[in-house]
């Protein structure tokens, strides 16, 4: 049987660093500043509560 | 169907945000990204069509692409699927109440073990991971059953099935410890996904109709207790066990990243995963691969209109409580701040490197 695939060692093996969830500047920097704007927008928008419910009501109705 | 102006705001925007496109094809850009940050993708493939024989096998057929992708790509780390898409929940279901079957409902089943057999036996041959999902406690008991005779089947080698278990139900810590014990019994190596639970409601209203206790912890704590007592269960049999934490919970990770470091456990070791959906928790996926750990993505797929029910669950938990914005929103506030003041900060350097000059 040959040793699978996934138990190879991945090639991102990094030096262990801390973590810390509130580190935005990692957690976002797969996003251009156009992307992250679209993005705030997204969730400024579900933030709403009487927006998701009418958004929803219509989209259910089309 | 939705009409074309709708169909492309929602297009651009929440589907793009929470799903990987329509087709498997269409998730490459997805894929891509995410590999970029060493994460990695698992395709789950999110359409529940009509309950016919047809649609089950047409799911099979999908599920098996996805297997074969994850074969072709290592930035595809697991594959999934749901019982449910392949079997009608009333089987299932009488199945796991003991009722006689009737030469047709054991015709059916046999179909719905060939079809199980099908994705396990492909993933196993193409050395692929595949989840299993769970769902209602009324048709677990049947999903766990198929499941373990698959990981006696395929996983006395590599750990290629994977049961999933929701800790909000009581039963789930005393499940896993009997799946262990029956995996160390017959010598195959058992994979965990530890999830919350997604059912709740479901739950409640039919135990509540038809009169008998309720399946689901008292309490939030009480399901957070449950996730990290399973938690330390796994690091006390992870000879055997794989585990991913499928979770939005901080606390969940943090606890596993501190155990692991506690244990000597490297942060890349293959029997551990952490997995968020895509669109939401980045912080806790970009942070974690950051830091050198396996992580993967639900990136759920399909045509807009199947999707929409799975974008409606995703809008309705990112809506404030009681006047509280939503962690994501929070955070990406934070970030639209940083970048807006390092941009300052970048220009007055600049300015005053000028007057320097």
């Amino acid at each position: 049987m040959p040793k699978m695939d996934i138990l190879k060692a991945p090639s991102h093996q990094q030096q262990e660093k801390t973590i810390s969830f509130d580190d935005t500047s990692v957690a976002f920097a797969n996003q251009s500043n156009w992307q992250l704007k679209k993005t705030f927008f997204i969730f400024a928008a579900m933030n709403r509560n009487w927006l998701v419910k009418i958004g929803t009501f219509f989209i259910k109705l089309f | 169907m939705l009409k074309f102006p709708i169909k492309g705001a929602i297009k651009n925007t929440i589907f793009e945000h929470f799903c990987g496109g329509e087709t498997i094809e269409g998730c490459n850009e997805t894929i891509k990204q995410l590999d970029a940050a060493h994460i990695g993708t698992i395709l789950d493939y999110s359409v529940e069509g009509e309950e016919s024989e047809e649609s089950f096998d047409h799911t099979v057929e999908e599920i098996l692409l996805t297997i074969k992708k994850a074969a072709e790509s290592p930035a595809v780390p697991f594959s999934v699927f749901k019982v449910t898409g392949i079997a009608t929940l009333e089987l299932l279901e009488k199945v796991q109440s003991g009722r006689e079957l009737t030469a047709e409902d054991q015709a059916a089943y046999a179909r719905v073990k060939q079809r199980m057999n099908t994705l396990c036996k492909a993933a196993h041959d193409l050395h692929v991971r595949i989840f299993v999902d769970a769902e209602e406690t009324w048709i677990q008991d049947t999903i766990d059953t198929l499941t373990y005779e698959m990981m006696d089947l395929y996983n006395h080698q590599e750990c290629i099935v994977w049961n999933t278990y929701q800790m909000y139900r009581t039963e789930s810590y005393s499940n896993l410890v009997k799946a262990t014990e029956t995996a160390r019994k017959k010598g195959y190596e058992l994979g965990i996904k530890l999830v919350r639970g997604a059912y709740m409601e479901r739950e409640r209203q039919r135990a509540h109709e038809m009169e008998y206790s309720d399946p689901i912890h008292a309490t939030k704590e009480d399901t957070d207790q449950a996730y990290n007592k399973a938690l330390q269960y796994f690091l006390d049999n992870h000879d055997i066990l794989s585990i991913c934490l499928g979770t939005h919970n901080e606390y969940s990770c943090l606890l596993m990243v501190q155990k692991m470091k506690e244990m000597g456990i490297a942060a890349d070791d293959q029997h551990f995963w952490f997995a968020q959906l895509l669109g939401m928790s980045d912080n806790i996926s970009f942070n974690l691969s950051h830091a050198g750990y396996n992580v993967a993505k639900y990136v759920p797929y399909g045509p807009i209109e199947a999707v929409m029910p799975y974008l409606f669950r995703r809008a309705a938990e990112n809506t404030s409580v009681a006047g509280q914005a939503s962690r994501e929103f929070t955070l990406l506030k934070k970030e639209v701040r940083r970048r807006k003041r390092a941009v300052r900060q970048d220009l007055c350097k600049s300015k005053k490197a000028a007057q320097k000059a």
